[in-house]
């Protein structure tokens, strides 16, 4: 019997160390190269990667706002629709991979992708070149700050750039992280704790909360979901509806829900996660403080888009 | 000098031909140098990239351990991301290529392993994240049941049974996943009591189906063997990388061994060079016989004294007397030997501190710091120079004449010091050489007239301005005249009554000597044809002919045609010669003597005493008559010595077969003391003074009345 004991305390204890990690705020500043960034910042909000100049990538990453959009599907070119909801640009560098599938391992591998998806900018990016290079005031930027001037490789680097310093910081959680204890509300506090002992820190864990492994969409429980996530790349059964863990940084402000946006109140998404993800129950008391502490993970808009007007 | 600046710039043009053809080749090595280094510097990042990636790898692999943190998410995410970056410099590396084919292949094997690795540590993270949070969560059940059961011991014994085999399973102690399953089965029978029984199978399920992925996920990964490949590419890199760091230290030795090689040959070189230079700015500066400073030094040096220290000092021009008859009768090689040992002799008498050149021939000029005990140094020098010299089986005597200026009271800049040391030297010379002179304003003067005399001597001749005047001989024993001397006389009609002992010596220096001997020559000789015309035959016309003319090579044709055209008798003829000139023409090659005396004349010795004969070869010499010096006899009544040296010329000449005459005599007691010491004949203004030619008929027809 004492043998028992041993072994279980042993085990206890591993899962006890293993849910006690904290997390970690964001930092303040990212370095960055100004000038790529600036050059960054002119094409992210520019038509000229849209096929029919319609399209920016500020038309689906709000920067004034979530840095994602508010429906489910955002609208690509001709109004088409795309397949999944509208994934946050704010603090991307933070996450393991991109996209819901994670199949862009960098923001780089990423950034190129939508403007030659024919459901987002329908462009390709040997014409979406060929339109830079006939903007001369590109060609000189370009020129100014890579030695050969308009490339794919130096788009995508620019694009990088710039959405590296699309970072949050200063969310009320960080503050409280930091030390400044009345920074969030009580029923924050006690959510974070929840958020800790009921398990959603195992996957939203980092950084980044979330953003730093894939799992299963629907543990507990088939969910019905259109996509397959990671199996529509691998084809491995292991793989079916795999997706990235999501960031919950700034949660509250980038409603709705899920890959397909299907959920629109915090509440709503919170309990699937607990039903489905961890294949538990959750108490109104404790749904509403796992609320208010993920209300407190909104930080500041970047520094970088107070001059940009939203024109949508 | 040219010629050793042209074998200087010849061994320069060597030099730098050897010089390119050496940077050449340490151009090469070292470029090679360079790559191999490069080589060796890319061998070492690529191995340190190498390492990298086995420590990532490392770190990498401590992500399939059972407790594994979701802490470390992020850190694998950077590990993940360093990786990456490190492959792909591997891949994009030009050394890759270089390696060939057997490091691409063992560099695409690790790449696709990675690229499995990655897949297993997100799989890893995915089923780790399920099963910890499962675990807690049913430790949390396990509670719940406990406390809902009220001390149902066969649920407690099967909870704890279960939760002791998941740990079991969690600390990987080989728990067959079944047994739970089994247990799990039993506890299944008491769902209607408790939810959270349910809830308890629900997570034990999921758990197990975690538990055999995560098995499998694990066993995938230990068949994976990264680091295999790693360490293929390590060992493979290791090999390359000596091979390369080896011929680096060779080429390095080799590099350092050519480079020390050249640092050699440039460090002879240039002290050879240098040492050339040295020796042509010697050259310039210096003469090469006598390695005393030459003329151009000479002129720095007291341009130097008189533009710096403006002390007074004393140049002395020394030039050396009859050296060119040296020189021409006994070769170059004798005379230059015999200047290197003047030259040698002068420099120790000056010593150190005063300074000595070689500005020509036979000339030097020495500048005395040190103005006290002047006289004292002349004497020394003089006495230096005077001492014999042996040279092959001569032994040779030369004198010198110095001339002496002072700076500054005798000129200011160095070229009238120079000048005016110059005519000092020539004054001394006239003083009858061996002697030195100090330079005067009158010698200034002197020089002046000499310039004169010579413009106006050119001239003369043609305005037959000279005059023959006539000294007669005399038996001393009978007093009856026995010839006379030929005496010259100019009366120019610009500077008047011009003495010989003034023009004779221009004459001599201009060569216009030649020219006015044979006039002389002729006149006297036409002279005494007119005399015996006119029925008077005083036996003997004494001419002075210069060494100068002799000198000439057609001197006897023109004296033999001369007698020849005025009749004359050549035995008449006695041929007045320099003391000088006789001791030279015993060490010449020519004969004219010879020649002249065979055809009748007689040959004299004149001023007989005043050079350096040596007595011993007077025996030999094809002369007739010895002219003792007026010297000797002006003072022969009060000088003891004169009138031993008188009385000895007289015997020893008698006693080789010579007439003696002796010249100047004044006084009757002159005559008398000679005449007691036996000498043959006389002349001088006791006797009788020079004559016109026709004065000379009457006090020749006087004289023998008086004989009479």
């Amino acid at each position: 019997m004492k043998k028992v004991y041993f072994v279980f305390v042993a085990f206890l204890l591993q899962t006890t160390v293993l849910f006690c990690a904290e997390l970690i705020p964001l930092p303040f500043d990212v370095e960055v190269d100004d000038k790529k960034v600036q050059l960054g910042k002119k094409l992210f909000l520019d038509t000229i990667l849209s096929k029919d100049k319609t399209l920016s990538c500020m038309s689906c990453h709000n920067l004034k706002h979530n840095g994602a959009d508010t429906v489910s599907y955002s609208k690509g070119i001709k109004n088409q629709k795309g397949k999944f909801n509208v994934p946050t640009v704010f603090n991307a560098v933070y996450n393991f991979r991109q996209f819901w599938d994670g199949r862009a391992k960098s923001l780089k591998e990423q950034a190129l992708e939508p403007i030659q998806n024919p459901v987002e900018m329908g462009h390709s990016i040997p014409n979406a070149i060929r339109d830079l290079k006939n903007a001369s005031a590109y060609v000189k930027a370009f020129n100014t700050i890579y030695e050969d001037g308009i490339t794919e490789n130096n788009l995508a680097d620019a694009l990088t750039e710039f959405e590296k310093t699309l970072i949050t910081p200063n969310a009320p959680f960080d503050k409280y992280l930091r030390g400044d204890k009345n920074a969030i509300s009580k029923s924050a506090v006690q959510g974070y704790k929840l958020f800790k002992d009921k398990g959603c820190i195992s996957c939203h864990n980092g950084i980044n909360i979330g953003g730093n492994l894939f799992n299963k969409f629907g543990i507990y429980g088939d969910i019905g979901s259109k996509e397959k996530g990671r199996y529509a790349l691998t084809k491995k059964e292991e793989d079916m509806y795999v997706f990235k863990v999501p960031s919950l940084r700034n949660v509250a402000i980038t409603a709705p829900y899920m890959h397909d946006g299907r959920t629109e109140s915090l509440a709503e998404a919170v309990n699937f996660m607990v039903m489905y993800q961890l294949g538990r129950r959750i108490g109104d008391e404790d749904l509403r403080d796992i609320v208010s502490f993920l209300e407190s993970l909104t930080g500041d808009l970047p520094k970088i888009v107070k001059d940009i007007n939203v024109t949508n | 000098m040219s010629q050793i600046k042209r074998t200087i710039l010849g061994r320069i043009d060597g030099v730098i031909v050897l010089l390119f053809f050496f940077v050449v080749i340490l151009s090469a090595l070292y470029i090679y140098l360079q790559h191999v280094d490069t080589n060796t510097k890319n061998y070492y990042t690529y191995k340190k990239t190498v390492e990298k990636l086995d420590l990532y790898n490392q770190q990498l692999n401590s992500t399939f351990i059972r407790s594994y943190r979701y802490l470390d998410n992020d850190k694998i995410s950077f590990i993940n991301q360093a990786f990456e970056k490190e492959l792909i410099f591997l891949k994009n590396n030009p050394l890759t290529k270089l390696f060939g084919n057997e490091v691409i292949a063992i560099l695409e094997e690790m790449i696709e392993k990675y690229d499995q690795k990655i897949e297993l540590i997100e799989s890893f993270k995915t089923l780790n994240a399920r099963v910890t949070s499962s675990v807690y969560y049913l430790n949390e059940l396990n509670k719940q049941i406990k406390d809902n059961a009220h001390n149902n011991k066969e649920i407690e014994r099967l909870l704890t049974e279960i939760l002791f085999k998941i740990g079991q399973v969690f600390l990987d102690t080989g728990i067959d996943l079944i047994e739970i399953e089994k247990s799990l089965e039993n506890m299944l029978i008491y769902k209607s009591i408790d939810t959270n029984i349910e809830y308890f199978y629900r997570h034990i399920e999921q758990f197990l189906l975690d538990v055999r992925l995560i098995k499998n996920v694990l066993q995938k990964h230990e068949d994976l063997n990264l680091h295999v490949s790693i360490d293929a590419l390590n060992n493979l890199l290791e090999k390359e990388y000596l091979k390369n760091k080896r011929e680096e230290e060779i080429i390095g030795v080799v590099f350092f061994i050519f480079a020390f090689i050249i640092l050699i040959f440039l460090i002879t070189t240039y002290l050879k060079v240098r040492k050339q230079r040295e020796k042509v700015s010697y050259l310039a500066y210096h003469d090469t016989l006598t390695h005393l400073p030459n003329r151009t030094e000479f002129e720095r040096y007291i341009h130097e004294l008189i533009e710096m220290d403006k002390k007074e000092f004393i140049l002395f021009f020394i030039d050396l007397d009859r050296f060119k008859g040296i020189n021409d009768t006994l070769g170059h090689d004798i005379g230059d030997r015999m200047l290197v040992v003047l030259a040698m002799r002068i420099g120790k008498v000056l010593g150190q501190k005063n300074f000595l050149a070689r500005i020509g021939g036979d000339e030097f000029v020495a500048i005395i710091r040190n103005t006290r005990d002047i006289h004292l140094l002349l004497n020394e020098m003089a006495s230096a120079i005077r001492k014999p010299i042996h040279i092959n089986d001569y032994c040779l005597n030369t004198t010198a004449s110095i001339g002496i200026a002072k700076y500054p009271q005798d000129g200011d800049d160095k070229n009238t010091l120079l000048k005016h040391a110059d005519s000092a030297m020539y004054h001394a010379k006239e003083k009858g050489r061996d002697t030195y002179a100090f330079y005067t304003t009158q010698l200034s003067i002197d020089i002046e007239r000499r310039v004169e005399l010579e413009q106006e001597l050119v001239h003369a001749l043609k305005k037959k301005e000279f005059l023959l005047y006539f000294q007669p001989q005399y038996d001393l024993s009978t007093r009856k005249i026995t010839g006379a001397e030929a005496l010259v006389r100019w009366e120019s009609d610009i500077l008047g009554s011009v003495s010989p002992e003034e023009f004779i010596s221009v004459a001599e220096d201009t060569g216009l000597i030649v020219e006015l001997g044979y006039y002389i020559f002729a006149e006297a000789c036409a002279t005494y044809v007119k005399w015996q015309k006119q029925g008077i035959d005083i036996g003997l016309i004494a001419i002075n002919i210069s060494s100068v003319q002799l000198r000439q090579l057609d001197a006897f044709e023109r004296f033999k045609t001369i007698i020849e055209q005025t009749g004359i008798d050549a035995k008449h003829i006695e041929i007045e010669l320099t003391e000088r000139y006789i001791m030279e023409y015993t060490t010449e090659k020519v004969t004219i003597l010879d020649d002249l005396r065979a055809i009748g004349c007689k040959i004299s010795i004149d001023d007989f005493g005043t050079g350096y004969s040596s007595m011993s070869y007077l025996k030999s010499l094809a002369i007739d008559t010895i002219k003792i010096d007026k010297s000797f006899i002006v003072d022969i009544l009060n000088n003891q010595h004169d009138a031993e040296v008188s009385k000895a010329i007289i015997v020893l000449s008698q006693s080789l077969g010579y007439k003696v005459i002796a010249e100047g005599i004044e006084t009757f007691e002159q005559e008398a003391l000679l005449k007691r010491y036996h000498c043959d004949m006389g002349q001088g203004y006791f006797f009788a003074k020079p004559m016109k030619s026709n004065e000379l008929i009457s006090f020749y027809q006087q004289n023998l009345k008086e004989i009479v």
